[in-house]
């Protein structure tokens, strides 16, 4: 029963406090005592749900990596992953813009996630004792408390539906639970009467809606349409880093009033080249969208291509960035809601928007 | 025995002996009359002035289980094709969800048997043509995972992996990912359908089948010469395969008069912009125009009957089924007009002096072993390799 006593709520008055900011030494961010160690005590209770990994898609091209030991060849393994402290993780079904299934036609965005989804299943699969398949709310910790951690799989790509749910309600019940609306026809420019329609079967379906990469008109359009909480997977603040891809501050405060989550990625490119700079973006979501609505999408599973934030190069860096905003002076409070507890509330609310949906309609 | 005996009798032999039936249109046929809105076609009601198909008549024809078809056209291709019969499925699921009283999802030899203990009708699926999974395995194994337990391997066209028996042969026969598709199937436990192939492709797959394959609606070429029609060369390799060919009721391929009259027809049909296969409403009234200037040759269940006794003949009692292929054609034989007309068929088998028992194998016990063989087949496998990623 140790873990109760490390519960964080029970001693909120730890040496966290002023004089820790402007550390720049991302190798020693424990100038303040005990910082480093705090943060994987802290993880240990609240381990970090985090809401983008492409390995799926790495795998898919690259079969012979195996993540049960560390492998340099690639960013995530489930060594790292632990190491880091995650124990829910959401894996990305996309294909990247421009690449399709090997030796295939571009027209097979449909037959390419099926792909995909037989690739995450055989991973899951593949790996018992790390991973386990997470189809509810409760799976989350239900994964955590056997020392697994759990896998949602998703997004998948929203430009699958082409005039139908059918093929949507057929991943669901394949296992998949978040789609990403960017890219899709019925979302490009603003939603359409068909987009309207995919939104309140996501929400009967208890699937999350995943904005990242839309523009910010049809974000904004999602985040009202949508009866429960959409997601960001994978972001940073544009007005710190100018991105398309970035969480303008018009959406963050759409998705403060829907009690949405912009999770926040670890890519140079979007989030600034160190450790620091993700802590910056991470004060501004929070200060903007409030502690309720920021969370970690680190988007690593890939072979080493994506320029990465120094201190921030795997999973297993987390407990640096915890460290680094203990310094910066975020309640612990904060902390658990950003690594575990905004992620387990954001599906739970889906379930229980579903339950409610599930009454009114039928497919 | 009196012919009113004899229905007599056949009713009774169905009440415990039901009709595994092999392949059935209706998901395409609400698919194309109403988009799937099932309240427009309330199968739970009396249908006849739109479908072959409906829970009162399954009743009354004495219809134990049914593989749906989840067919889309042959003519879809990539994504289309995948996502069309995606929405079949899930068409499926919906009518299951909506006649709980009457139908049952089944997965398994043993849902079958439960389904039958439980008196509901149990509730297959069947994929109709390799296009459905757009040349890749994964979406072979996800059809499986949505239920989909039998593949047929072409349905009218020839496909990049496999020759259709009514299209231009490309492969003389099956490619090697074809064969790879075959082991797949035989490995996740999806059965082998060859109706639709060409005779090449029907040899190639017992070839390399290691579990018993299917014909979901197909009957004997020696009793009328049609391609759709299973060789007997191909019916005497059944009894070694272990599997079940199920004959067809479709007069166009089992009533030799018929052959020429239907391809009449069908110019006819798409003269006027239609599909030849179409079956709506409009493309019915074309169709009954047309005979008005030129009489119809119409099959009866003695047609069906000669087949099967020739089949039972070639390929053995063990190894034969009924796939009447309701709501997938235009016509039907007179007597087997609809799903309610299997007792027809029965009593005409029992006046050709057919036993009880060889009819409860026809009716039910030969397409649930063919079933329970290919799960068994598939655990044996699937014990000893991995999922194939072979690609085209």
């Amino acid at each position: 029963m140790a873990d109760l006593q490390d519960d964080p709520h029970a001693d909120p008055s730890l040496p966290v406090g002023p004089g820790s900011v402007g550390i720049e030494d991302v190798s020693a961010p424990a100038a303040v005592p005990g910082a480093l160690e705090r943060a994987a005590e802290l993880l240990a209770v609240h381990p970090v749900a985090d809401g983008c990994n492409s390995l799926v898609w790495t795998l898919s091209q690259s079969p012979y990596h195996d993540i049960d030991t560390p492998d340099t060849g690639i960013d995530t393994d489930i060594p790292r992953l632990r190491a880091g402290g995650v124990g829910a993780q959401f894996w990305s079904l996309l294909v990247p813009p421009g690449r399709t299934r090997e030796g295939g036609a571009a027209d097979q965005v449909v037959s390419d996630t099926l792909e995909l989804i037989d690739v995450a299943l055989a991973l899951v699969r593949r790996y018992p004792d790390g991973l386990r398949l997470g189809l509810t709310a409760d799976d989350m910790m239900d994964a955590r408390n056997k020392g697994r951690i759990a896998s949602y799989l998703g997004p998948v790509s929203g430009a699958t539906l082409t005039g139908s749910l059918g093929a949507l309600r057929a991943f669901h019940a394949l296992g998949v639970r978040i789609l990403a609306p960017a890219g899709a026809p019925w979302a490009r420019e603003g939603l359409t009467a068909f987009g309207h329609e995919v939104v309140k079967e996501v929400n009967r379906l208890a699937m999350l809606l995943d904005l990242t990469g839309c523009p910010p008109v049809a974000a904004c359009q999602l985040a009202a349409a949508s009866k429960a909480p959409v997601i960001v997977s994978n972001t940073g603040a544009a007005a710190l880093t100018a991105h398309p891809d970035n969480v303008t501050d018009e959406v963050l405060l759409a998705l403060r009033t829907a009690g949405g989550l912009a999770m926040v990625t670890f890519d140079t490119a979007r989030t600034g080249d160190s450790l620091h700079a993700v802590a910056d973006h991470l004060d501004h979501l929070r200060a903007v969208a409030g502690p309720e609505c920021v969370g970690l999408g680190a988007a690593f599973g890939t072979e080493g291509a994506t320029p990465r934030p120094t201190g921030l190069t795997d999973p297993s860096g987390y407990p640096r960035l915890l460290a680094e905003l203990l310094e910066r002076g975020w309640p612990e409070s904060d902390l658990a809601l950003l690594t575990w507890g905004n992620a387990q509330r954001v599906l739970r609310d889906a379930e229980f928007t579903a339950r409610a949906a599930q009454h009114r309609r039928t497919p | 025995m009196s012919a009113a005996q004899r229905l007599e009798e056949a009713r009774g032999l169905l009440a415990e002996h039901p009709v595994v039936d092999g392949h059935n249109d209706l998901p395409w046929a609400l698919r194309n009359q109403v988009r799937y809105d099932l309240d427009r076609r309330d199968i739970g009601a009396d249908q006849s002035a739109y479908l072959h198909t409906d829970i009162p008549r399954l009743r009354a024809g004495g219809v134990g289980a049914q593989f749906w078809s989840v067919y889309v056209r042959s003519d879809f291709a990539g994504d289309e094709a995948v996502s069309a019969t995606l929405e079949q499925i899930d068409a499926v699921g919906q009518l299951i969800d909506r006649y709980p009283g009457t139908l049952v999802r089944a997965l398994t030899a043993d849902d079958m048997e439960a389904a039958r203990e439980g008196g509901r009708i149990a509730s297959l699926m069947g994929a109709e043509g390799g296009h459905s999974i757009n040349n890749s395995l994964a979406t072979l194994r996800a059809l499986h995972r949505l239920g989909v337990r039998y593949m047929t391997l072409t349905h009218n066209d020839t496909i990049d992996w496999a020759d259709s028996a009514t299209d231009e042969p490309r492969h003389g026969g099956l490619t090697d990912f074809g064969r790879e598709v075959v082991r797949e199937m035989n490995r996740v436990g999806m059965l082998v359908d060859l109706s639709h192939v060409a005779a090449t492709t029907m040899r190639d797959a017992i070839a390399v089948s290691s579990a018993p394959v299917i014909f979901s609606h197909s009957s004997a070429r020696a009793v009328c010469d049609h391609p759709r029609n299973v060789p007997d060369d191909v019916l005497e390799l059944l009894p070694v395969n272990g599997g079940v060919a199920m004959a067809t009721f479709v007069p166009k391929f089992i009533l030799p008069a018929a052959v020429e009259w239907t391809a009449a027809a069908d110019e006819n049909l798409r003269a006027h912009g239609f599909h030849h296969l179409d079956t709506s409403p409009e493309a019915m009234e074309l169709h009954r125009a047309f005979e008005a200037g030129r009489p119809r040759p119409v099959a009866t269940a003695a047609t069906v009957a000669d087949h099967l006794d020739h089949m039972r003949e070639v390929a053995g009692v063990d190894h034969i089924g009924i796939g009447g292929d309701y709501d997938g054609t235009a016509f039907t034989p007179s007597g087997l007009d609809d799903v309610a007309g299997y007792p027809n068929l029965i009593a005409e088998l029992l006046a050709r002096g057919w036993s009880r028992a060889d009819l409860a194998k026809l009716t039910w016990s030969n397409a649930v072993r063919a079933l329970r063989d290919a799960e068994a087949e598939a655990r044996a496998l699937s014990a000893s390799r991995g999922p194939s990623n072979a690609h085209l």
